[in-house]
């Protein structure tokens, strides 16, 4: 959350005016050795920040105080001390800047996608802010306007390209470089992730792409999950349309929710759209699903094979008269035996004279060999008949070195 | 002509017998005991059965109540059935008919019959009425003649082995079999198989109650005979030696087949056995015969008068038997059900 300051923007800040204002009550407070901000512009921005707070109940704060104590621990405190004082319980964000740092505070449901892309939000920022050299003109003003589009965009699970060149795309749960989706596809996609996200915790993330890079489909799933800043819990799909195959990777508690059977019920779920090109109708099945199978694994129930239930019937019954049978013609024999006493001798081993038996010769002719093979009889994992599963998810180490499970196929 | 002799005891004049305990022939009557090695008080007497048509029964007339004593051609030696006195046919033990050896009765009379109800303990399926009501029709100690054959058996044998070994390969299941060309041969000596040489009585029982222990058989002497049944060879030595050598081929093959170790199969495909030797000796071994009359049937029963090993099939309970079979089969059956079921849960 701490990042060292630019050289450029610590020149730019010493030569800034100071004018301490008071942050009660407002969402913008611009305190520099030069003025860089009309009060004007700050009237605007506060009314755009006071009615986002009532349309969306995102409460946006921009401190730019270059009073405040030049390092990162003051800053740090200052901004603790500052939401402690003003954020409420609903969705904030604080951006703090002194003359050597930068930090940015989010609270709530928000926290996640804000923090996931700091780095984004504070390059658009400082895109825009270090033109705010030049004499008073609208750089300061559209750097912090840009900063409170971009957090209610992202609270707002928009996918969206920041307007900086060469700056990242905010990274949203649809990734979809196959391009299998429309604009307002992915959008809508984003929303309800985005909302599911909020509501449970979890990750839940698309990605489609025509190359898994030459990685396998597994690791490729693995790492843009582990790479791409989700959070510790979620479940990831990737279609790689190039070679038609799909991949489900699962980490944290997504491990827990989805289980290999589950997995293979999403994908069923899917599958008909999948097959037929309706990518949207299939991902929002799987947006569905996913949503589906967490509330009910956090109810206890979750979706897992339930080894078809053996009844104890005829056949046991059956099997029980058998060994009853067997055991009944054994002891038959045993007391029969008992009444037995005279019989032929075949043998005349009593009579063999002791040591007279000779081994004059004696050979062991190997002759051929015959190997006859089988196919083994695979488990049957037909759909929906249950077959193969042992229950639970398998698991596997990521290159990062987390834990993931993953279950995949062709489509 | 036939002869008959009797043991007149030095000291009484009573009918000697042999007894067991002390291995000596003995006077009931004043307990004197004699060795049956030294004794030859014996006199022989000249029986004439001209009257007597059948060829097969010679009568005798005994020398101490005069009465006549019907014998088979083969009996060698019986007691008189009116004074109960034991004599013993000398012309049925003497010139080919003398047996090299002997082995005397170790068991009496008394003793063969508590080994005999000894035999119906422990019989869960004997019924209740034979221990009971079935009695002992006829007990008699008789000595069996045998013919008793040497053989070295030499042996040259081909089998046909497997070896099997199962792993998988892949996907695959795989079955090794290696196939072997197995050889073996040597030889093996045998001392002294018996083979009853009596066609009166059965061979089954007889082979039932072997061995006995020839080591420890006397030279002969009809002593011995004093008390007790017995007769004279009937078989023939080659008859008998084919049985032995039967026997002994049968051993033997079965003593190579045991060096063939480590094979999951192993068939003989040929084999040459050959038997030579062939030395053959004519015994006399003890037997205790008993035959019990139950249910209008009769059972015989069978004792090495030598080592006590008593034999004898017996009937079982055909209800006991049904009852027995049908309450294992219900409670088997119920407990395996149950077991099922919990293992289910």
């Amino acid at each position: 959350m701490k990042k060292l300051l630019n050289l450029l923007l610590i020149s730019l800040l010493m030569i800034l005016a100071c004018n301490s204002i008071s942050a009660a009550g407002e969402h913008v407070v611009v305190n520099t050795s030069e003025e860089v901000i009309s009060s004007e512009q700050l009237n605007k921005l506060e009314s755009d920040l006071l009615h986002i707070e009532q349309d969306y109940d995102i409460s946006i704060y921009v401190i730019f105080d270059q009073g405040i104590e030049a390092s990162d621990t003051a800053l740090t405190d200052y901004a603790r001390n500052f939401a402690q004082r003003y954020f409420n319980s609903k969705n904030n964000v604080g951006l703090f800047i002194n003359s050597q740092y930068y930090y940015i505070l989010a609270q709530g449901s928000a926290s996640d996608v804000i923090e996931n892309n700091i780095d984004s939000l504070w390059d658009e920022f400082l895109y825009y802010a270090q033109y705010a050299a030049s004499p008073a003109d609208e750089y300061l003003y559209k750097a912090i306007e840009t900063f409170y589009q971009s957090c209610v965009k992202l609270i707002n699970g928009e996918v969206y390209q920041t307007s900086v060149p060469g700056v990242v795309v905010a990274t949203p749960y649809v990734n979809d470089y196959a391009d299998l989706l429309s604009d307002s596809e992915e959008l809508e996609l984003n929303k309800k992730l985005l909302a599911f996200k909020n509501r449970y915790g979890i990750d839940a993330v698309i990605v489609t792409t025509n190359s898994t890079n030459g990685m396998n489909i597994r690791d490729y799933a693995d790492d843009f999950y582990d790479y791409n800043g989700y959070g510790k819990d979620g479940i990831l799909i990737v279609l790689d349309m190039y070679n038609r195959e799909w991949w489900f990777s699962t980490k944290g508690k997504g491990i827990d929710y989805f289980t290999d059977y589950g997995l293979d019920q999403i994908i069923e779920d899917m599958y008909d759209d999948l097959r037929s090109g309706n990518y949207y109708g299939a991902f929002s099945t799987y947006a569905k699903d996913v949503e589906q199978f967490t509330e009910s694994a956090i109810n206890g129930n979750t979706i897992d094979y339930q080894p078809e239930e053996i009844r104890f019937g005829l056949t046991n019954i059956a099997v029980s008269a058998l060994i009853g049978l067997f055991v009944s013609l054994v002891t038959m024999l045993v007391l029969k035996g008992q009444l037995k006493s005279v019989s032929r001798q075949r043998l005349a081993h009593n009579y063999i004279v002791g040591n007279s038996f000779m081994l004059t010769g004696a050979s062991d002719l190997f002759v051929n060999r015959h190997v006859t093979r089988s196919r083994r009889p695979e488990p049957t994992r037909s759909s929906g008949g249950g077959g193969g599963y042992s229950g639970g998810s398998s698991t596997h180490t990521s290159s990062s070195g987390s834990s993931h499970g993953g279950h995949g196929g062709h489509f | 002509m036939s002869e008959l002799r009797e043991f007149k005891c030095p000291n009484c004049s009573g009918a000697l017998v042999f007894d067991t305990n002390s291995q000596k022939l003995k006077c009931p009557y004043c307990d004197g005991t004699f060795d049956p090695e030294v004794f030859d008080e014996g006199k022989d007497y000249t029986v004439n059965n001209e009257e007597w048509n059948d060829e097969n029964i010679i009568v005798y007339s005994c020398h101490s109540c005069g009465g006549a004593i019907m014998a088979d051609r083969e009996t060698a030696a019986t007691s008189c059935p009116y004074c109960g006195n034991p004599v013993v046919m000398t012309s049925n033990v003497s010139g080919v008919f003398k047996p090299k050896k002997i082995i005397p009765f170790m068991f009496n009379k008394k003793q063969a019959k508590e080994r005999y109800r000894k035999h119906l303990t422990n019989k869960f399926l004997l019924p209740k009425e034979f221990t009971s009501s079935a009695v002992i029709d006829e007990i008699k100690g008789i000595y069996v003649p045998y013919w008793l054959f040497d053989g070295q058996a030499n042996a040259r044998i081909w089998f046909d082995a497997t070896k099997v070994r199962f792993y998988t390969e892949g996907d695959y299941d795989c079955t090794e079999t290696s196939y072997y060309k197995l050889f073996r041969a040597g030889s093996v000596r045998f001392d002294d198989v018996p083979v009853d040489a009596s066609r009166e009585v059965n061979d089954d029982l007889t082979q039932s109650i072997e061995p006995f222990e020839n080591k420890d058989a006397k030279e002969f002497n009809t002593s011995y005979l004093a008390g007790y049944l017995a007769d004279k060879y009937d078989v023939g030595v080659e008859e008998s030696r084919e049985i032995a050598n039967n026997r002994i081929a049968n051993s033997t093959s079965a003593l190579f087949a045991s060096t063939t170790m480590g094979y999951d199969t192993v068939i003989p495909t040929s084999s040459s056995i050959t038997i030579s030797g062939g030395n053959q000796e004519y015994v006399m071994y003890p037997i205790w015969l008993l035959n019990v009359k139950y249910n209008g049937k009769t059972y015989t029963f069978a004792m090495n008068g030598q080592t006590g090993k008593f034999v004898g099939d017996l009937p079982y309970d055909r209800s006991k038997l049904l009852t027995t079979m049908a309450i294992v089969f219900v409670a088997v059956t119920l407990i395996a059900s149950l077991i099922q079921f919990l293992m289910m849960r």
